[in-house]
């Protein structure tokens, strides 16, 4: 493990180095016992999520109030039974609107996500299938991008293109292609080698359809399996352009623009940044805990 | 030894031409006339002899290759141009603003790596509750967005408490609670990481070895494992600079502070292409020069690295 991961670049290190549980039971009577551990962390992750699902498809359900609706004579309302997260500076209601934000937050971190995998992927598989050269320019690109630090690329993109909710998605996913990229060509390379691939090329498949059927499949599962705890970090760096002003912008209910608009209130109305804080921070640990979890399951499988 | 470190250097070089390269290539593909993003954005309505005076100025009439040669050829001499907003060479936006975040990130990284290395070393292979909380505590300072620490500890010091300052760049006092998030972001993902490579570490047999010889707990982690356990952490040095940097956007503004942070901010609010460029090239060196310092270490501590 430690020299394997010395080998590890720096931002797949974190992930790659996994608890490796130690314990002394071993065959089914260990077996048994994994299945049935309470693990409170993932009950909790899982229910919130529901919760979060509910909000998105379904928000006029959850909170049937409008999010967008203002009522000044009710500004700063603390938490009580007429506003259960109380109201914010307008008087808007704080619950109505963080039900309908995570729509957005969701939306951010998702559609980041997707622009870093299907760049990542797409950028990991041309520098592991092709030869040597393209493979060592390709690298020192990914080089050059590590570098950067992915919000400061995130910035750059906006400070050229300009803010708001689309094009923060495009520059969180523009700064995480190149650790998407990393990790594809280190799985490709790991499957290129692998034992089925070999028996497919003496078989005397075609390339194309050792690519398709043996090499893809292989090398994506994993690569989303981290890129569920990618949509975790995304949210994250989602919030915070909205929270510097740069992604979505105030009217809308989105968390990070409450939570920038609740800093010049803290002493008076806590209660708008502790809910939408609240809830950024059980959303991005949700996603991160079960993500961490699908990737334990999934790395029986690899490598 | 040398020859490794003029290698290292060769492709640190190569790094920051690459990040040169980039940034002016991002800057030059831009759509829109950046004459007018000079004087003042769409709404400066320029005559056009002072666009064609800027024009002139900034090379912009010529071709790319000259361009890319005046830049790089600037670059070799230290002149990263001129801020279009403060109307100042970049080099000195930047300089004035480098101290107060040095400062931060300084005091974050002496408040993070004893905090990493102390829970990572006390809560390693420990079968009893510590093992099963402390994990838990770093997953949730790792996944926890910056900011939202920041909103925590100035909810509960500044506010309630009244121990610090909310803000500002004056005194240590106001330095506290700014190092203190940054710190605490760095710690979660760090000492998953320290403490995954010890919990291998203590299962090898030099540990029985040790510990059959009579040597304590605590000295057997410091003295045998540790020095096994430290290298890929020292790896994860390029995230530290990376959380540090990104890091120091969200804190400067959170806390109101002066820095590096709050001047990209300012600098991506207005298009000031020449400070946003020069800052990622700042960070691009601080990231070759840490990665440096951290390979030469290595030798230090692995002398296998050297001959491998």
């Amino acid at each position: 493990m430690s020299i394997a991961s010395r080998t590890i670049p720096a931002a797949v290190a974190p992930l790659a180095a996994l608890p490796a549980q130690p314990s002394a039971l071993q065959g089914p009577e260990r077996a048994r016992r994994r299945r049935w551990r309470f693990r409170p962390g993932i009950l909790l992750s899982s229910a919130f999520l529901l919760w979060l699902a509910a909000a998105v498809l379904a928000p006029g359900l959850l909170a049937p109030a409008d999010p967008y609706a203002v009522d000044p004579a009710r500004s700063f309302e603390a938490p009580g039974a007429a506003a259960w997260f109380g109201t914010d500076d307008s008087g808007a209601d704080n619950y109505t609107r963080i039900v309908h934000g995570a729509a957005t937050s969701l939306y951010i971190g998702i559609g980041a996500t997707a622009i870093g995998v299907v760049g990542g992927t797409a950028i990991g598989l041309l520098a592991g299938l092709n030869g040597r050269l393209v493979e060592a320019s390709v690298m020192r690109f990914l080089d050059v991008t590590l570098a950067i630090p992915e919000i400061l690329l995130a910035l750059v993109v906006i400070g050229i293109i300009g803010g708001g909710t689309e094009n923060a998605i495009l520059a969180i996913g523009a700064g995480s292609i190149a650790y998407y990229a990393r990790i594809t060509r280190a799985q490709t390379h790991l499957v290129r080698r692998s034992g089925f691939v070999e028996a497919a090329r003496t078989l005397g498949l075609p390339a194309w359809r050792i690519l398709v059927t043996h090499t893809l499949p292989n090398v994506v599962r994993p690569v989303l399996v981290l890129a569920t705890i990618g949509v975790g970090s995304a949210i994250g760096a989602g919030a915070s352009l909205s929270f510097l002003g740069l992604g979505t912008p105030p009217p809308a209910p989105e968390w990070g623009a409450m939570l920038s608009a609740g800093r010049n209130f803290i002493s008076n109305a806590p209660w708008m940044i502790t809910f939408p804080a609240a809830f950024l921070v059980a959303t991005v640990l949700s996603i991160t805990v079960l993500g961490r979890e699908l990737r334990r399951r999934a790395e029986g499988r690899l490598a | 030894m040398l020859r490794r470190i003029l290698t290292r250097l060769t492709v640190g070089i190569g790094v920051l031409w690459g990040a040169a390269t980039l940034t002016f290539l991002a800057v030059y593909l831009i759509p829109g006339d950046t004459a007018l993003l000079i004087l003042g954005g769409p709404d400066a309505r320029p005559t056009a002899e002072t666009l064609a005076q800027v024009r002139a100025d900034y090379l912009l009439d010529q071709p790319f290759i000259v361009q890319y040669g005046s830049y790089l050829g600037n670059l070799l001499q230290g002149d990263l141009g001129q801020s279009y907003r403060l109307r100042l060479p970049v080099t000195e936006a930047i300089g004035q603003q480098i101290g107060a975040t040095a400062a931060l990130a300084g005091a974050a990284v002496v408040i993070a790596l004893p905090l990493t290395f102390a829970v990572a070393i006390l809560s390693a292979q420990r079968t009893s509750w510590v093992r099963s909380i402390v994990p838990g505590i770093e997953v949730v300072f790792a996944a926890t967005p910056t900011f939202i620490i920041g909103f925590a500890l100035l909810i509960v010091f500044s506010f309630t408490l009244r121990w610090f300052p909310i803000g500002g760049n004056q005194g240590p006092a106001a330095l506290v609670l700014p190092a203190l998030t940054l710190a605490l972001a760095v710690f979660g993902t760090l000492s998953q990481v320290l403490r995954n490579e010890l919990d291998d570490v203590l299962e090898q047999p030099f540990i029985l070895t040790a510990r059959s010889r009579g040597m304590r707990d605590l000295p057997v982690r410091i003295r045998h494992a540790l020095r096994h356990a430290v290298i890929p952490v020292m790896t994860m040095s390029g995230f530290v600079v990376a959380a540090l940097l990104g890091g120091s956007v969200v804190v400067e503004t959170l806390f109101s502070r002066q820095g590096i942070g709050s001047l990209t901010l300012a600098s991506v609010y207005n298009k000031d292409l020449p400070v946003i460029i020069g800052i990622v090239l700042l960070s691009a060196a601080v990231y070759v020069v840490v990665n440096l310092v951290i390979d030469l270490l290595y030798t230090l501590i692995d002398p296998k690295v050297v001959t491998a």
